[in-house]
C-alpha cells in the first residue's frame, strides 16, 4: 500500500472523528445554569429603594419605580401577589405565568415562568396598615379601608373599593362575604368595637376590640385577636349564608381557652397563632362547626425570631438565628434544621419567607440563602441547596407561589 | 498487529486454543493445525498469532491458571460497545451494565474492588468500583486486546482482586521498533453503526516509526448513540457519548525501551430512573503513562519494568443541566517489577507498588460547578453537627442520615512488596507449572472533613487516621499429560477497605439512591480454591472450572430495609459479613466438519452469607445461571455464527432484593474479511435479540428501570493497512 493511499485514509478517518466529535459540543453542561428549583424571591432591602428578585441568589431590580426602603412585604393568601408597605405608600407586585414554548431535541416543552412584576396601583399615605382578607388586600389608610382584589393588580388602571362607613377605622376591615346582590360583609373596627357591616350599615353583631391585635382568614371563617383594656381575647367570625333568605351573616364567636394577645397566621384551612405568653394555639373545627383550640398550647422554641406556616400542611416553621425548626400541631418537632454555613448571627441577619412544604431562609451576615424543603412522602425536611446571596441587607423576603386551600391531611 | 516479541511453537497454540473465550475460540476452533499449515495464506485471525500476556509479560501457556484473552476481530464481535458487553459472553463473566453505555464486567459474582481494572496494567484509577453507574475509564474502543487474569498473576496488579484482574491492552507503548530502512506506518480505522439507539461509533489508530528506535502512536475514537429500544419501548435517559484519544511515544534500544503516553476520555451518558427525569452521568479523565523497561545481561537479573501512572479522574452527576454530583479522584501509581534471572529452573519477579489516591466529592442541589467545597473557613469545636436525622428500621436499629453528602476528602496511600516465583515440574511424562505469589500492603486512610460543613460532620474522632496491613498468598500448579491439562490454584487473600466503602455517605443522585457510611469496616479474608480442567483433540475442546470462595468479613453494598427520609429512595450500606461463593464454568467445543463447529457454554454461582439478613441468605446481584448453544461456520473469506443463550431466573436474591425473571436471546454474525493491496478489511453484520425478548439485567442496581436492549443489528467495518 502506498503512502499516500494511508495519508489519504487516515486524513479521512481523522474528519470522520472530527466530525463526530464536534458534534458533542452541544452537549456541554459545564456552563449552564441550576434549573429544577427555580424559585421567585422578591425581597426588600434596608439600604434600596429598589425592590429585587432574587435569581441564584443574585438581586435582580424589578422593573419601575419602588420606594421600598425596608419594606415590608406581605405576601397575597393566593400566594400570586404581595404588598409592599412602607411608612409612606403601599405598592403591590404581582406574578403572572409566561408560557414559552422550547423545542429541543424535536421535542415540544412549554415552560411556565412566574415573573413578578409592580402594579400600577400605588396608595400614599401616611402609616399605612395591610392585612389579607378574602381574596384581597384590605388597606386602612387616614381611618378608611380600602379592598384591593389580588385579580385587579395586572390591569393596566387598577382600582381600590372603598366603603362610606360612618366610622373612623383602626384597623383595615376584614372582607368577610361579597355579593353581587347585597353587597360586601365586612367587620369593621372602630376602636370599641368589631362591628358587622352588610354593605356601609352596621348590623347588630358586635363584639368589644379596642386594639386589634392581629387577624387571619381561611374561607368562610375569620379570626381576630383583640385586647380590651386589660383583657385579651380571641374570637372568630363566620360567615354563612341564612337558608332561609338567601343572604350571607356574619356570627361572632369567642374562642374559649385564649387569654393573651395572639399573632394570627393561617395557611392550608389551619389558624395557628403565638400568644403574648409565648404559647402557639392551634384551631381546629369542632363538631358544632366552631372554631376551638387544638389539644393544648405549647411553648415557642427559644431563640425565636420569625415564624410562618407552610401552605400545603400548616406545618409550622420557627427560625432562630441559627436553625430552623419545624414543629407540629401538637408542638413535637419534626425537624431542625442548622443553619450550616451561618456563624454568629442575631435575629436582625435573619428573615424567611414560607412556602409549599418547602421556607427559604435569608442570612445577611452569612450572605446565604438556605432552600429547605420536603420531598412528597418524605419524612424530613432539609436543607435542598443554597446559594450566595449577591447583597447583606435584605429587610423582607416572599415567595410567590400558588397557594390552595385546606391541608391535604386531618388535623 | 500484536505483540511479537514471544514466538509460540505449536504447543502453545494448542494451549493458547484453551485460554480463549468462547467467544474467541469458537471460529478457528480446531483450526490450530491448520492454522499453523496455511500461516501464510492471510485468512486466519488474528489471535492465531502469538499472545501474551501484556500486563505481566507471560505467554498464555506460562501462567498458572487460564487466562481469557480477546483480541481483533473478536473484540468487534462482541456483543457490546462497553467494557462489560464485550466481555459478558466469556464463561463467569457477567455484565453490570443499565444500557449499552456503562458496563462493568462481574467475574464470578464478585464485582466492585474484587475486580480490578487495568489500563496497560496499571489501575484504571477511576470510580467504576464505588457504584456500577460509574463507567470504567477503560475503553474497547481502539483495545488491542483485552486479558482476563485469575489466580496468582492478579498480585502483579494489586491486592484484593480476588475475581480477578481485566487488562485493557493497547498499543501506545510499543516493544518492537517500526522501521524497516524507513518508517513503517501501522493503521486502523473502524466503523460501527447500530439500529438499537442509532449508535454510531468511529475509532482510529496509526502506529509510525518515525526513527529506526523510536514509534509513536495516536488514537481517537467518538462514539454516540440516543436512547435504546427495549421490547417494551424507548427506554429513556439511555442516551450515550463518549470519546478519546491517546498519543504515546516509544523509545526502543537494545537493553529495553522507555515510553511516555498521554490519554484523556470522556463520557456521557444517561442514568434510567423510575420517573424518567433527566439524570445523566458525565466522566471524564486525563491520564499519563510512563514505562521504563532495562533488560540486563545480569547473572542474576533479567529486566527492570518500571510504570509511572498520573491520573486526574472526575465526573458530574447531573439533574436536567445542573451539575448536583460531583466526583474527584487524583491518583498516581508506581510500580517496579525486578525479573530475576532463571535459577534452577525458577523464574522469579519482585516488585514495589505504591499508589496514592485523592478522592473528594460534591453532592449540592444549588450546583457543584465549584468543584468539591471547602468549609474549612467555619468554625467546629469537633463535635458532631446537629444536622442528622435519625430513622429507625424494621429491627430497631437507628440509623442516622444527613441529606449533605458528608463525605470527608480522603487520601489513601498504598504501599506494597510482592514477588512471585514460578517453576516448570516434570516427572516421567507428567509434567506442568507451579507458581507461586505473595504480596504485602499497607493502607494508611486519611479523612479530612473540610469537605463537609461543620453541622454534618460527625465527631473529630471518625476522621482519625487508619492503617491497614493485609497479606496475601496464593499458589497455583498446573498437571499436563497428553490432551489433558489440570490446574489448581489456592488463595489467602487480604483485602483492607477502600476510602469510599468506609466514608462514601449521602444521596447518590445518578442512581436515585442513599448511601451511608460505615466506618467500622475491617480488613476482608479470602480463602479460594480453583479447580480447573481442560481437554482438547482435533475432535473438541472442554474447559471447566470449579471454584470456592470462602470469606471471612465479605464487605458488599447492602440494600436496606428502610428508605432515604429525604427523597423516599433505596438505601444501601456497605457492610460486612461472612460469607462464601461458589460455582462452575464450563464450555465445549465439538468440530462437526472442518468448516463448522457447535459449542456449549454454562456458569453458574452461588453466593451465600452464612448468617442470614432479614430471613435470607443470599448475597445480592448474583448473576443467573446462563447455558449458550452456538453453531459456528468459517470458509474461505467467511465467517457465519449463531447462538442462543438462555440466562435462567434468579430467585436467589438477598434480602431486600427482586427476582429477575428467565429470558433467552438469539443472536447471530455474519462476517467478511478481505485483504487486497496489503489492506486487511473486515466487515460484519451482528444481529443480537433477533427475537427482540425482554428480560432483566439482575446484576445491574437499575435493572428495574432499564431491561435488555431489544432487537439489534449492528454493521461493523474495519481497515487495517
Amino acid at each position: 500500500m502506498n503512502t499516500l493511499f494511508k495519508v489519504s485514509a487516515l486524513t479521512v478517518s481523522s474528519l470522520l472523528l472530527a466530525a463526530c466529535g464536534s458534534s458533542s459540543d452541544s452537549d456541554s453542561h459545564s456552563d449552564d445554569v441550576h434549573a429544577e428549583h427555580a424559585h421567585s424571591l422578591l425581597i426588600s432591602q434596608a439600604n434600596s429603594d429598589a425592590l429585587s428578585v432574587l435569581e441564584e441568589g443574585q438581586a435582580e431590580s424589578l422593573a419601575g419605580t419602588a420606594a421600598a426602603n425596608g419594606a415590608q412585604l406581605l405576601l397575597a393568601d393566593s400566594g400570586e401577589a404581595a404588598a409592599v408597605i412602607t411608612a409612606g405608600s403601599v405598592q403591590f407586585v404581582f406574578v403572572h405565568e409566561e408560557h414559552d414554548e422550547e423545542e429541543s431535541e424535536g421535542e415540544a416543552h412549554d415552560e411556565e415562568e412566574e415573573l413578578p412584576e409592580l402594579s400600577a396601583l400605588q396608595i400614599d399615605g401616611v402609616n399605612p396598615k395591610v392585612i389579607n382578607s378574602n381574596g384581597h388586600f384590605s388597606v386602612l389608610l387616614n381611618g378608611t379601608t380600602q379592598f384591593v382584589p389580588y385579580a385587579v393588580l395586572e390591569n393596566a388602571a387598577p382600582e381600590a373599593e372603598t366603603v362610606a362607613y360612618a366610622v373612623t377605622e383602626t384597623y383595615p376591615a376584614l372582607l368577610l362575604h361579597e355579593d353581587e346582590t347585597h353587597g360586601l360583609l365586612t367587620l369593621v373596627f372602630d376602636g370599641t368595637n368589631a362591628v358587622v357591616y352588610e354593605g356601609d350599615e352596621a348590623t347588630a353583631s358586635t363584639t368589644p376590640c379596642a386594639t386589634v391585635n392581629s387577624t387571619a382568614h381561611v374561607d368562610e371563617f375569620a379570626v381576630v385577636s383583640c385586647t380590651n383594656g386589660e383583657n385579651s381575647t380571641s374570637f372568630s367570625v363566620k360567615a354563612e349564608e341564612n337558608t332561609t333568605t338567601g343572604e350571607h351573616e356574619a356570627e361572632i364567636t369567642t374562642i374559649a381557652g385564649i387569654a393573651t394577645a395572639v399573632e394570627w397566621q393561617s395557611r392550608a384551612g389551619v389558624f395557628v397563632g403565638l400568644g403574648a405568653d409565648n404559647k402557639f394555639y392551634v384551631l381546629e373545627e369542632n363538631a358544632n362547626e366552631a372554631l376551638e383550640v387544638e389539644g393544648t398550647a405549647f411553648a415557642k422554641p427559644e431563640g425565636l425570631c420569625q415564624w410562618g406556616l407552610d401552605s400545603q400542611q400548616a406545618d409550622i416553621f420557627v427560625l432562630t438565628s441559627s436553625q430552623l425548626l419545624v414543629l407540629n400541631h401538637d408542638g413535637s418537632q419534626a425537624a431542625a434544621v442548622t443553619l450550616d454555613e451561618t456563624s454568629n448571627a442575631s435575629c436582625d441577619d435573619v428573615t424567611m419567607a414560607a412556602a409549599s412544604q418547602a421556607v427559604f431562609v435569608l442570612d445577611n451576615s452569612a450572605q446565604k440563602l438556605y432552600e429547605i424543603d420536603k420531598d412528597e412522602g418524605a419524612a424530613f425536611y432539609h436543607i435542598h441547596g443554597r446559594e450566595d446571596l449577591s447583597v447583606n441587607d435584605v429587610k423582607a423576603a416572599v415567595n410567590f407561589h400558588e397557594i390552595g386551600g385546606q391541608a391535604t391531611h386531618a388535623h | 498487529m500484536l505483540t511479537k516479541r514471544f514466538s509460540p511453537n505449536q504447543a502453545t497454540r494448542g494451549l493458547l486454543l484453551f485460554t480463549l473465550s468462547a467467544a474467541a475460540w469458537v471460529p478457528q476452533a480446531m483450526a490450530a493445525d491448520e492454522a499453523a499449515a496455511k500461516a501464510d495464506d492471510g485468512h486466519q485471525y488474528h489471535h492465531l498469532e502469538a499472545i501474551s500476556v501484556t500486563a505481566s509479560g507471560q505467554t498464555l501457556d506460562e501462567v498458572v491458571q487460564p487466562t481469557k484473552v480477546m483480541t481483533g476481530a473478536e473484540l468487534r464481535q462482541a456483543a457490546g460497545s462497553s467494557l462489560g458487553g464485550v466481555l459478558e459472553n466469556m464463561p463467569g463473566i457477567a455484565n453490570a451494565s443499565f444500557g449499552p453505555g456503562v458496563g462493568r464486567p462481574v467475574i464470578r459474582g464478585l464485582s466492585g474492588n474484587r475486580v480490578k481494572i487495568a489500563v496497560n496494567g496499571n489501575d484504571a484509577a477511576d470510580v467504576s468500583a464505588m457504584s456500577n453507574d460509574h463507567a470504567p475509564m477503560a475503553d474497547v474502543a481502539n483495545a488491542e486486546q483485552i486479558e482476563v487474569i485469575y489466580g496468582p498473576s492478579t498480585l502483579l496488579f494489586g491486592s484484593g482482586a480476588i475475581g480477578g484482574v481485566i487488562n485493557v491492552a493497547d498499543k501506545r507503548f510499543h516493544d518492537m521498533p517500526l522501521w524497516q530502512g524507513q518508517g513503517v506506518i501501522d493503521a486502523e480505522v473502524h466503523l460501527t453503526t447500530s439500529s438499537v439507539d442509532q449508535g454510531q461509533q468511529v475509532s482510529a489508530q496509526v502506529d509510525a516509526g518515525v526513527a529506526p528506535n523510536w514509534v509513536v502512536h495516536v488514537d481517537g475514537f467518538q462514539r454516540s448513540a440516543e436512547n435504546y429500544h427495549s421490547q417494551k419501548g424507548e427506554v429513556k435517559n439511555t442516551q450515550t457519548s463518549a470519546q478519546g484519544a491517546s498519543l504515546g511515544v516509544t523509545h526502543i534500544h537494545d537493553s529495553g525501551r522507555a515510553g511516555v503516553a498521554v490519554s484523556v476520555l470522556e463520557y456521557d451518558y444517561g442514568v434510567p430512573n423510575a420517573d424518567d427525569e433527566d439524570a445523566s452521568v458525565a466522566p471524564s479523565q486525563v491520564r499519563v503513562d510512563a514505562l521504563f523497561e532495562k533488560i540486563f545481561s545480569s547473572q542474576y537479573v533479567d529486566a527492570l519494568t518500571t510504570q509511572l501512572s498520573v491520573n486526574d479522574y472526575e465526573h458530574d452527576e447531573l439533574d436536567e443541566d445542573s451539575v448536583v454530583g460531583f466526583f474527584e479522584k487524583e491518583n498516581t501509581e508506581f510500580k517496579s517489577v525486578l525479573s530475576l534471572r532463571e535459577w534452577a529452573g525458577i523464574n522469579s519477579k519482585v516488585g514495589v507498588h505504591v499508589n496514592a489516591q485523592r478522592l473528594a466529592l460534591c453532592h449540592d442541589h444549588s450546583g457543584c460547578e465549584d468543584g468539591v467545597p471547602d468549609y474549612s473557613h467555619l468554625s467546629w469545636d469537633g463535635s458532631k453537627g446537629g444536622n442528622f436525622d435519625p430513622v429507625t428500621d424494621a429491627n430497631g436499629k437507628v440509623i442516622e442520615f444527613a441529606h449533605d453528602t458528608p463525605m470527608p476528602i480522603t487520601e489513601t496511600l498504598d504501599t506494597s512488596v510482592f514477588g512471585l516465583v514460578s517453576r516448570d515440574w516434570s516427572v516421567g511424562q507428567h509434567n506442568g507449572k507451579q507458581e507461586y505469589a505473595l504480596r504485602i500492603d499497607q493502607r494508611v486512610l486519611q479523612a479530612d472533613p473540610d469537605s463537609v460543613r461543620p453541622a454534618s460532620r460527625q465527631a473529630q474522632s471518625y476522621y482519625d487516621d487508619r492503617h491497614f496491613t493485609s497479606v496475601t498468598a496464593s499458589a497455583g500448579w498446573t498437571w499436563l499429560r497428553d490432551n489433558h491439562k489440570w490446574g489448581v490454584a489456592v488463595a489467602h487473600a487480604q483485602r483492607a477497605p477502600q476510602a469510599d466503602e468506609m466514608y462514601w455517605n449521602g444521596d447518590h443522585h445518578a442512581t436515585f439512591s442513599y448511601q451511608l457510611d460505615n466506618p467500622d469496616l475491617e480488613i476482608e479474608t479470602a480463602h479460594a480454591l480453583d479447580i480447573t480442567f481442560q481437554y482438547f483433540d482435533r475432535q473438541q475442546q472442554w474447559d471447566i472450572a470449579a471454584y470456592y470462595y470462602d470469606f471471612d468479613g465479605y464487605i458488599y453494598n447492602e440494600l436496606q430495609s428502610i428508605k432515604d427520609p429525604y427523597h423516599g429512595n433505596d438505601v444501601y450500606q456497605f457492610v460486612q459479613k461472612d460469607a462464601y461463593l461458589t460455582g462452575f464454568e464450563a464450555a465445549w467445543l465439538y468440530q462437526l466438519n472442518t468448516q463448522l463447529a457447535f459449542n456449549a457454554v454454562t456458569d453458574k454461582t452461588i453466593g451465600r452469607l452464612k448468617q442470614s439478613v432479614n430471613g435470607e441468605k443470599n448475597l445480592p446481584r448474583i448473576p443467573p445461571q446462563t447455558l449458550l448453544l452456538g453453531l459456528n461456520w468459517q470458509q474461505g473469506h467467511w465467517l457465519l455464527k449463531t447462538d442462543v443463550k438462555y440466562f435462567a431466573e434468579q430467585d436467589q436474591v438477598a434480602a431486600n432484593e427482586t427476582k429477575t425473571a428467565d429470558y433467552v436471546t438469539l443472536n447471530a454474525l455474519v462476517a467478511y474479511e478481505l485483504e487486497w493491496q496489503r489492506t486487511h478489511f473486515d466487515i460484519s453484520l451482528k444481529g443480537q435479540n433477533l427475537t427482540d425478548a425482554f428480560g432483566r439485567n439482575h446484576v445491574s442496581y437499575l435493572k428495574a428501570y432499564s431491561p435488555i436492549a431489544g432487537r439489534n443489528l449492528v454493521l461493523d467495518l474495519s481497515v487495517v493497512f
